[in-house]
């Protein structure tokens, strides 16, 4: 029998359409055959899967997160990635408009590159697996003078957030950007922080630990950040022995604990008492026994 | 010093603290710059994890509802029992409580603020080089409340090493003096100075031990401090030397030890009564020995119980009674002055020094014994019933003599009164030789 060109076209379309309800019904009924894909964010050049089912040309000309044209692999399993997938994001700016969860996320930008993450649209971008920052800068206010936050980096509780690299970080604007209901553990680079309004950027609801003498540093300029760190759970040094500086204005609710070397809280607020601001602690300090470095 | 150990380190800008809040570990959590504020009661340790806090430079203040001005203090910082706070620098303005069996270090930095060692365990140790300043106002007070500092020692407070405390006086108008109120043992184990112009009040115990030379309150009238005192002034060894200006001597004091307690200059000012214990001394040897100014019922300033009264120098302004188990000795080459007059009571009661000796008064050395303005105002040295009287002087007497006692007079002197002279008992003079 002839397959005729129409045919072909009409199959490829219907493999369009059931493909999505395809890959739903392998998550679903995967019970442990789960397939987590991996997914690199390549900026809007890729191919993708338009709404007919077809390969279409990339270039939409967005960095949204939600936009299926700026993951790889292209056609054939397309972004964006979602629950228990893995995504990567190198040396692209990224916006995070819909709320995303994602299994493990690394970012890794060239270091001087100025590159971000950002989460507008009062989104929330949740990582379950492990949420691993080499470089580049987390933010979630449109721009500068901005005071309301417009989105969320969640650790979700049993997540990993890994800070590594030698590359500094940065938060750029912002407010109430990072909450950590998981594991923190910082290994390199210098984070700073610029303009946190009066909202922290890291609200630390779970363990932060430092395995390293990097520092937090403010770079805002006098009497602009009221909080930039708010401790609920332990902020803990275990690494490096030399002195971690907190320059960012820190308010400890839960456990600072030094195991090695020196947590320095100086943060980010002069004349604190004067403008009614100062660092606000009614939770425990502690420094463990030991040589210091 | 502080233990080498891991830091949490308050190094700039202002940190609130408050009831919840818990400083704990074997290291350190530090405060080098800034300022610490309590607005409740921050603790160092808990009882099942003991703290090490340090005060290394910036400030502790109390809290603040308005910041800077208009102070109103509230909470403090506490050192509960197993823990210890070192402060190496900077300034206390804060209240700080040591409870029971926790420890204070005090090294450098400034006491601004109020510091209370408390009974049963509390230790402050005090030592190091230089300074230890108790400031007259308040660090976190000024253009307010002239709050001075104040260290409240009701615990035991050890101070050693090669620092003098000075506890100072802005005493221009605001009446602000910085001080020290022992209710329990404070122990001098050096033989430095207090300086500075404030004062220390005495109603525990006052100890010097462990050091043979002197312990001055001061030594002008600048920086003398004032002691206050009803408590025990236990001398094991040395001298305790009291200078420059008024001090008080109140009822409850107790002279105890091996060493002495010597009023060197300047005036104690006493009444009530005085005892003597494990062979305590108290020394006159300059300034005078005066009633309380003013007073228009001049109360006599006793000493009773076992101990030694030494008059080497200086005025009996008041009343004195020397009780009978406690020896007069009167010695050196120093003038002893009964005054006429009462240093302290002119305008309202012209007191006369008067001596009245139920004891064993000695009279030895080249020092005369000088009723000042003797035969018109009364000085006079009242030896009483049962009161003995040696006379083993060469030197001159000129006061008002009353004995009813017992008077030996040794071979080699004489007892001249040019006043008048009551003779009661007996006069004891070896044979042959006269009575003058």
């Amino acid at each position: 029998m002839f397959r005729t060109a129409s045919h072909e076209m009409f199959k490829l379309k219907l493999l369009g359409l059931l493909r999505p309800l395809m890959v739903a019904g392998m998550i679903l009924l995967g019970a442990g055959v789960v397939h987590a894909a991996t997914y690199t964010y390549t900026g809007n050049s890729n191919t993708y899967l338009d709404s007919n089912g077809s390969c279409a040309a990339g270039g939409g000309g967005t960095n949204l997160w939600s936009d299926p044209r700026n993951w790889a692999p292209p056609c054939g399993n397309a972004g964006p990635p979602g629950p228990g997938d893995s995504a990567t994001i190198g040396d692209f700016t990224v916006n995070v408009d819909t709320n995303v969860t994602v299994g493990d996320l690394t970012f890794s930008p060239a270091a001087t590159s100025g590159n971000a993450i950002y989460v507008s649209n009062n989104a929330t971008l949740t990582s379950t697996g492990t949420f691993t920052w080499i470089a580049g800068g987390l933010g979630n206010a449109p721009g500068y003078g901005v005071t309301t936050p417009s989105g969320t980096f969640h650790i979700a509780p049993g997540g990993q957030w890994v800070i590594s690299g030698a590359a500094d970080k940065r938060f750029s604007e912002s407010f109430d950007t990072v909450i950590n209901d998981g594991s923190a553990t910082w290994s390199g680079g210098n984070i700073h922080l610029y303009q946190s309004g009066n909202k922290p950027a890291i609200t630390n609801n779970g363990t932060f630990t430092a395995t390293t003498d990097a520092s937090l540093i403010e770079d805002t300029a006098i009497g602009l950040d009221p909080i930039g760190f708010v401790n609920n759970g332990t902020f803990r040094k275990t690494g490096g022995g030399g002195i971690t500086n907190v320059s960012w204005a820190f308010t400890n609710h839960g456990l600072v604990d030094a195991q090695m070397g020196s947590i320095a809280l100086a943060g980010g607020i002069e004349n604190g008492g004067m403008n009614g601001y100062a660092h606000i602690h009614d939770g425990t300090f502690n420094a463990a026994a030991g040589a210091t470095g | 010093m502080p233990p080498q150990a891991q830091l949490v380190d308050f190094a700039g800008n202002t940190h609130l603290v408050g009831d919840a809040t818990r400083f704990t570990g074997a290291g350190r959590v530090r405060l080098t710059a800034g300022i610490l504020q309590t607005a409740g009661n921050a603790q160092i340790g808990t009882p099942t994890a003991p703290g090490n806090f340090e005060i290394a430079g910036g400030g502790l203040n109390p809290g603040s509802n308005s910041g800077g001005q208009g102070i109103t203090p509230t909470g403090s910082l506490v050192c509960s029992s197993g823990s210890t706070l070192y402060l190496t620098g900077g300034n206390i303005g804060g209240p700080i409580n040591v409870q029971a069996g926790g420890t204070a270090n005090w090294t450098g930095g400034e006491l601004d603020g109020i510091w209370n060692i408390a009974a049963s365990g509390a230790i402050l140790n005090i030592g190091g080089t230089g300074t230890r300043t108790i400031q007259a106002y308040g660090l976190a007070n000024y253009g307010n409340q002239n709050l001075p500092g104040v260290l409240n020692n009701a615990g035991t407070t050890i101070w050693s090493g090669t620092c003098n405390i000075d506890i100072q006086n802005r005493d221009t108008g605001t009446g602000t003096r910085g001080a020290i109120n022992n209710s329990g043992t404070f122990i001098a184990q050096n033989d430095q100075t207090f300086t500075g112009g404030g004062t220390f009040t005495n109603t525990g115990t006052l100890r010097k031990q462990g050091s043979n030379g002197v312990t001055n309150f001061g030594e002008t009238y600048l920086s003398a401090v004032s002691l206050n005192n009803s408590g025990t002034l236990d001398i094991q060894s040395g001298i305790l030397s009291l200078n420059a200006i008024n001090h008080n001597l109140r009822s409850g004091v107790v002279f105890s030890g091996a060493g002495r307690t010597r009023l060197n200059s300047g005036s104690f000012n006493a009444v009530g009564n005085f005892s003597f214990a494990n062979g305590g001394t108290f020394e006159l040897a300059g300034g005078n020995l005066s009633a309380p100014g003013g007073s228009t019922a001049v109360a006599p300033a006793t000493f009773g119980d076992s101990g030694t009264f030494l008059w080497t120098g200086g005025e009996i302004d008041a009343v004195v009674n020397i009780g009978s188990a406690t020896s007069l000795s009167m010695s050196s080459t120093a003038d002893k002055t009964l005054n006429g007059y009462g240093q302290g009571n002119y305008g309202n009661v012209n007191q006369p020094g008067i001596l009245n000796n139920a004891g064993t008064a000695t009279w030895t050395g080249a020092s005369n014994i000088v009723g000042q303005n003797g035969g018109n105002f009364g000085a006079l040295f009242n030896n009483q019933i049962g009161g003995v009287f040696n006379a083993q002087s060469g030197a001159g007497f000129n006061a008002n003599f009353s004995n009813a006692g017992i008077v030996n007079i040794g071979s080699a002197s004489s007892l001249t009164v040019p006043g008048v002279f009551k003779l009661g008992v007996t006069l004891c003079r070896p044979p042959g030789e006269p009575l003058t």
